[in-house]
């Protein structure tokens, strides 16, 4: 109902019920007043003769009279209910419907996020109440949103200084130790340079180790978001490869990448790397040297992609198998001693994989290598124009 | 080359120094805030100019963005990042920057990096 119609509605029933009562009124008081019935007994009863027939026009004149009377009254009473009706329809949707519906509106609103839309003038009656409820509760949940939020801001804040104050002296460090290693300044003895190749590679560790808490943090708080783009599966794959060719023949481990159909995933191009490297950097670390790292692609048709990274290595039992996607847990036993990493890797793998409302998982049994792999939803060939999932 | 060095701390910006003369034989003027940098930039004539992403006065986005706009605008423009300022970086590609190293970056490879986009920028231009 909007403001218009309701005002047209209660003008509607004004004018009735005036109308009515005064014309109503109007009517019945000439008919009251016209003296032409009472003048017409009188005169009748005036003339001698016949008396009963006096009696009996008499009579005749009072009814119709009577029953003039009564269908003005009638009249008068439908007027006044059908006005009534008007001024009841007017009430209900003016105090209660019209009311009921604003409410409904102001919560659809605030359950959109609109927390400001409150009631400016609450009413005075049993509505009014409600609605200064409404308004408290929704001055408590703006409040307490902006405490989160500070509080979000904050952390954020502190996210990003922790960043920069950690990696500007782990970047002075490995600058200072990598100029002094390469020689830059003259030829090191074997001794001291194997002091620095330590000071060096620890470095590293500590670089790579501040990087998996920040991110870890970061995709905790949400402070990760995805920049999302369709991207050559093939180029982000062989970028991968290209930048763990350090560590691949350190440990002298090939990564051989299985063919397969050109394909381009809907994905974070550096997050999705990110994915791979800890993937890959397990299993260059868990594989014999003898046997290939492999990488494969499996497109399910019209459902999503697969991809695989499979070693050769010990693989392993179901109970180290639970724990290996949690932070800063390592599959450990007796005779897999504790390696050297932090346990974050993965946990940063499966979070990273279900930003993108991808899967991952890992199918292995114990002295039979272990298969990693990690699902994407959206892909598509590149030499299909249409997307294959959504 | 004449390498213009905008970095604030210190320490990085010695070290980058060092690694650009010794290993790159090349000549680098340091600055250490982004006002210096821009003046710089539209004074002297150098052949690169490498920017860090956050510095005192004027972020290196901006610094980028006025020597783009200045008479020496056709001076190629390199960041130096640190991994948080992805955004920035990308920013940064659309302002006119040829290409960023991340930080923390290897002095024995960081002129190999520098070269590499050089020569892919050279072949983009002519
Ligand atoms: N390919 C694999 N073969 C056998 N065990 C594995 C393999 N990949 C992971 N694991 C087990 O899972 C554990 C957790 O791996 P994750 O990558 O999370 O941590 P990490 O490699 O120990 O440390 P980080 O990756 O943080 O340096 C590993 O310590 C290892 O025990
Ligand atoms: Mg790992």
């Amino acid at each position: 109902m909007k403001p218009i119609q309701l005002k047209i509605t209660f003008i509607i029933a004004t004018v009735l019920l005036l109308v009515f009562i005064f014309g109503g009124l109007v009517t019945y008081s000439i008919a009251d007043i016209s003296k032409y019935n009472t003048s017409k007994i009188e005169t009748l009863s005036k003339t001698p003769g016949d008396l009963s027939e006096v009696y009996i026009k008499n009579w005749q004149n009072q009814i119709k009279y009577k029953e003039k009377k009564i269908w003005i009254f009638a009249g008068l009473l439908l007027m006044t209910i059908i006005s009534g009706l008007f001024f009841l329809r007017h009430y209900l949707i003016s105090r209660i419907f019209a009311p009921l519906f604003e409410m409904t509106v102001k919560m659809l609103d605030f359950l959109n996020g609109k927390f400001s839309y409150t009631f400016e003038t609450p009413t005075q009656d049993e509505m009014g109440q409600l609605q200064t409820t409404f308004n408290s509760m929704a001055q408590e949940v703006l409040r307490n949103m902006e405490e989160l939020k500070a509080l979000d801001e904050a952390k954020s804040d502190f996210l990003n200084i922790a960043s920069h104050e950690l990696r500007t002296p782990m970047t002075s460090i490995k600058g200072s130790l990598g100029l002094i290693t390469a020689g830059a300044l003259g030829k090191l003895n074997d001794e001291v340079m194997s002091l620095m190749k330590i000071a060096e590679s620890e470095t590293d560790r500590l670089i790579r180790l501040t990087n998996d808490i920040l991110d870890m943090a970061k995709i905790e708080a949400r402070k990760m978001p995805l920049k999302q783009g369709w991207c050559n599966l093939e180029d982000i794959l062989n970028k991968t490869i290209e930048g763990l060719l350090g560590f691949s023949t350190a440990s002298n481990v090939k990564i051989k990448l299985h063919e397969f159909r050109p394909i381009s995933v809907f994905a974070d191009p550096d997050r999705f790397q990110q994915i791979l490297t800890n993937l890959l950097s397990n299993a260059i670390k868990f594989s014999p040297t003898s046997k290939p790292v492999e990488v494969i692609v499996v497109a399910q048709q019209s459902k999503q992609i697969v991809i695989q990274v499979r070693d050769h290595g010990k693989g392993m039992s179901p109970e180290q198998k639970s724990v290996l996607f949690q932070k800063f847990r390592q599959a450990t036993s007796a005779d897999n001693p504790l390696v050297k990493g932090t346990g974050l890797g993965l946990a940063i793998a499966k979070a990273l994989v279900e930003e993108h409302h991808g899967e991952i998982g890992v199918d292995s049994k114990p002295n039979e290598g272990s298969t990693f792999f990690f699902t994407l939803p959206q892909w598509k060939y590149n030499d299909l124009a249409e997307m294959k999932a959504s | 080359m004449k390498i213009l060095l905008a970095e604030d701390d210190e320490s990085i910006s010695k070290i980058t120094k060092m690694t650009l003369e010794l290993i790159g034989k090349h000549k680098v003027t340091a600055v250490f805030d982004g006002e210096h940098a821009c003046k710089l930039a539209n004074e002297k004539d150098f052949d690169l100019i490498l920017l860090d992403g956050m510095m005192p006065k004027m972020n290196g986005l901006d610094v980028c963005r006025a020597v783009k706009a200045g008479p020496k605008g056709s001076v190629p423009v390199i960041f130096l990042s640190a991994k948080s300022q992805e955004s920035d970086i990308r920013e940064a590609l659309r302002v006119g920057a040829i290409g960023y190293i991340q930080k923390p970056f290897e002095p024995a490879t960081v002129c190999q990096q520098i070269e590499k986009i050089m020569k892919e920028y050279g072949e983009k231009v002519a």
